[in-house]
C-alpha cells in the first residue's frame, strides 16, 4: 500500500487552478521528489495532504487514511517543513521546539541536541534574531525530532548554506535508510537528483510525468557554452541530440540531450578554446521531454 | 483546549496584558480617589449629569436612568466614572486580541501549528481561552484598583456590587471578542476582521445613543446594541446582576463561539 496516494486530486481557488486531477503514489521507504517551477502547484498539493485546505474534487490518502477525515491521526505520524518558516515572535528556538513537541507527547532533548549539532543551530536565540536559514533549520529539527514515519518537505533547503544543505541531504538519505518515506518538493533539479528515488514533475497544476531519477539522468538536458578559436559554421555543429540555441562569432550556446560522448567527440574535431556547463533550467527539461505540454 | 498552546500564547502576550492591567488599575484607583474631591466641591454631581445633553448621557449609558432617585455615593461615582466606560475601553483589547488568529494565518504560523497533531477545534478553543483569560486579568486588575483606591481616598465602596458590575461588563466585552474571532475566521485577514468587528462595535455603540435621540420612534432599535443592555449604575444601586443582560451577552458569546468552531473546522486555511 502506498504511503501517499492521491486520486484525481483537484483544487481550484475560485477560477484559478491550484492542482488538477493529480494521481500520485508514493511508496513506503522512498524519497519522492515533487519537482516544478514556482506556482506549479507543489505547495497546494502539500497543503491538501496536510488538510490545511480541502480539495475541490478527488481524494488523498496517507497511510491508507483519508487526509480530511483522519487528518489528526495522519499528522501524528508525519513531520512537515514549510517553505517559508515563520516562528512566533518573542519565542526562543528551544521554546518553539518545546511547544511543537508538546503536541506529540514531549520534547526529545537528546534527539534535538543531535539534530541541532548536526545542523549547527543555536536554539537559545529569540525568533527575531534568526536568519531565514536558521528558521529553516529549526523547522527541520521540529519535523525530524519526533522520528515520524513520513516527512513532507516543501522546498526545505531555501536559505540553507551549501555546507548545511549537504548535511541536510545526508540526513534525508539516513532517514530513507531507516525506512522512512520522504515527500520532497523542490524547484531545483540537481538536489532532487541527489536525494530522490523518483520524481514527479508538476507544471501549471498538472502532473507532467513521474520518472525514476536514474531514468531522468539519461534524459537530462544539459546546456553547454563553447568558445572556439575561430568562427564556426552551423553545419560543423550538426549532430542529433544537440540543438544550437545561439551561435555568434566564435561563441556557441548548445542544448544537449541524452548521451554526451558523441558531443564531446564532435567538439574534439573543432578548435575549442573553452567550454562550460551552466545548470539546465527546469524549463529546459520540461520543454525537451514533455514538449511544454500541460 | 490545548494547555501548552494556551500557556505559550499567554506568555507571548504577557507584555500587552501587563500594560493593560497596569493602566486599568491606575484608572480604577484614580476614579475612586477622585470621589472625595468631587463630593467636597460645591458641584452637585447628579444635577451636573442631569444637565448633560440627552445624547451625551446616553453615550455613557445613563440615558434610561432616573437620576432624581440616584444618590450621590462613592459607589455611584465609581460606577459612572469608571464602570460605565470600562467596556468602551476594554473592547479595544478584545478586538485587537481577537484578530490575533487571522494574524497567525497571514504570517503563516498557523500552518506549522496545524500540521501538528492538534485538532482545529482545540487550537481555536485555546485562542478563546487566551481571550477570556486576558479579560479576566483585566477584570481582576480593575476590581483591585477600586479596592485599593477607595481606602486610599478614605471612602468605602461596596466591592461586591462593584465586582458584579465588572462581571457584567466582562461578559459584554467577551461577546465583542467572540464576534471579532468569528470575523477572523470568516475573513482570515486581520485588516478585514478588524474593520468588520470595529464597524459593528462602533455601530452598536452609536445605535445605543444617537438613534433614540434623533428618532425617538426608533428607540426600540437600541435593543439591538449590546451596549444598551449594560448598566453599571443599576447593578451597583441594586447590588444584583441584570440576568436578562447576562443571558444576552452569554448567548452572543456562545453562538459566535459555536459558529467559529463550525466554520473553522470546515474552511480552507489560506488568505
Amino acid at each position: 500500500m502506498p504511503v501517499i496516494e492521491t486520486d484525481k486530486l483537484t483544487k481550484y481557488y475560485g477560477k484559478v487552478c491550484g492542482i488538477e486531477s493529480l494521481d500520485l503514489a508514493v511508496e513506503h521507504g522512498e524519497v519522492f521528489g515533487f519537482l516544478g517551477p514556482n506556482g506549479a502547484g507543489k505547495t497546494t498539493t502539500i497543503r491538501l495532504l496536510l488538510d490545511l485546505i480541502r480539495p475541490t474534487s478527488g481524494r488523498a490518502h496517507i497511510f491508507g487514511l483519508d487526509t480530511n477525515r483522519d487528518s489528526l491521526e495522519i499528522r501524528k505520524r508525519l513531520g512537515y517543513v514549510p517553505g517559508d518558516v515563520v516562528l512566533y515572535d518573542g519565542m526562543t528556538g528551544t521554546a518553539f521546539l518545546k511547544l511543537m513537541g508538546s503536541f506529540r507527547g514531549g520534547y526529545d532533548a537528546a534527539r534535538i541536541k543531535a539534530l541541532q549539532e548536526r545542523l549547527d543551530l543555536d536554539l537559545s536565540r529569540q525568533s527575531r534574531a534568526y536568519s531565514k536559514g536558521n528558521k529553516q533549520k529549526i523547522a527541520i529539527v521540529q519535523a525530524c525530532a519526533p522520528d515520524p514515519e513520513l516527512l513532507i518537505l516543501d522546498e526545505p533547503t531555501s536559505g540553507l548554506d551549501p555546507l548545511i544543505q549537504k548535511r541536510f541531504y545526508d540526513l534525508i538519505l539516513e532517514e530513507k535508510e531507516r525506512g522512512k518515506t520522504v515527500f520532497f518538493s523542490s524547484h531545483i533539479l540537481p538536489e532532487v537528483e541527489r536525494v530522490c528515488d523518483r520524481v514527479g514533475m508538476v507544471r501549471e497544476g498538472h502532473l507532467v510525468a513521474v520518472e525514476r531519477v536514474s531514468d531522468l539522468k539519461h534524459k537530462k538536458v544539459r546546456r553547454m557554452e563553447v568558445i572556439f578559436s575561430r568562427q564556426v559554421a552551423v553545419d560543423e555543429l550538426a549532430l542529433p541530440g544537440m540543438e544550437i540555441v545561439s551561435l555568434s562569432d566564435n561563441h556557441a550556446e548548445l542544448r544537449i540531450s541524452g548521451n554526451i560522448a558523441a558531443v564531446l567527440q564532435k567538439l574534439a574535431g573543432l578548435p575549442v578554446e573553452d567550454m562550460s556547463f551552466p545548470e539546465a533550467s527546469l524549463e529546459d527539461t520540461f520543454m525537451q521531454y514533455y514538449g511544454g505540454a500541460k | 483546549m490545548k494547555l501548552s498552546l494556551f500557556l505559550s500564547n499567554l506568555k507571548l502576550s504577557r507584555g500587552t496584558l501587563i500594560a493593560w492591567c497596569g493602566l486599568i488599575l491606575l484608572y480604577a484607583i484614580f476614579a475612586a480617589y477622585l470621589y472625595p474631591v468631587v463630593s467636597k466641591s460645591n458641584m452637585d454631581y447628579i444635577s451636573y449629569i442631569a444637565s448633560m445633553p440627552e445624547a451625551m448621557r446616553a453615550g455613557i449609558g445613563l440615558g434610561d436612568i432616573d437620576l432624581s432617585s440616584l444618590a450621590f455615593t462613592a459607589d455611584t461615582y465609581v460606577a459612572i466614572e469608571f464602570l460605565m466606560f470600562w467596556p468602551i475601553i476594554v473592547c479595544f483589547y478584545a478586538i485587537f486580541a481577537g484578530v490575533g488568529l487571522s494574524r497567525e494565518v497571514e504570517r503563516g504560523t498557523l500552518d506549522l501549528l496545524l500540521a501538528q497533531p492538534i485538532s482545529r477545534t482545540r487550537a481555536l478553543l485555546s485562542k478563546y481561552a487566551n481571550l477570556v483569560t486576558g479579560l479576566l486579568l483585566i477584570f481582576a486588575a480593575s476590581w483591585l484598583g477600586v479596592a485599593i483606591g477607595a481606602p486610599l481616598a478614605g471612602v468605602s465602596v461596596n466591592l461586591g456590587s462593584q465586582a458584579l458590575a465588572l462581571l457584567e461588563a466582562l461578559l459584554l466585552v467577551a461577546a465583542i471578542g467572540s464576534y471579532t474571532l468569528l470575523a477572523c475566521i470568516i475573513f482570515l485577514e486581520p485588516r478585514k476582521a478588524l474593520v468588520a468587528s470595529g464597524v459593528l462595535t462602533a455601530a452598536m455603540y452609536i445605535l445605543n445613543f444617537i438613534v433614540p435621540v434623533l428618532r425617538p420612534s426608533l428607540k426600540w432599535l437600541a435593543n439591538l446594541s449590546l451596549f444598551h443592555h449594560y448598566n453599571a449604575v443599576e447593578i451597583v444601586r441594586s447590588g444584583a446582576l441584570d440576568w436578562a443582560s447576562v443571558a444576552i451577552f452569554a448567548t452572543t458569546f456562545a453562538v459566535c463561539s459555536a459558529l467559529s468552531v463550525v466554520i473553522f473546522r470546515r474552511r480552507d486555511l489560506s488568505v
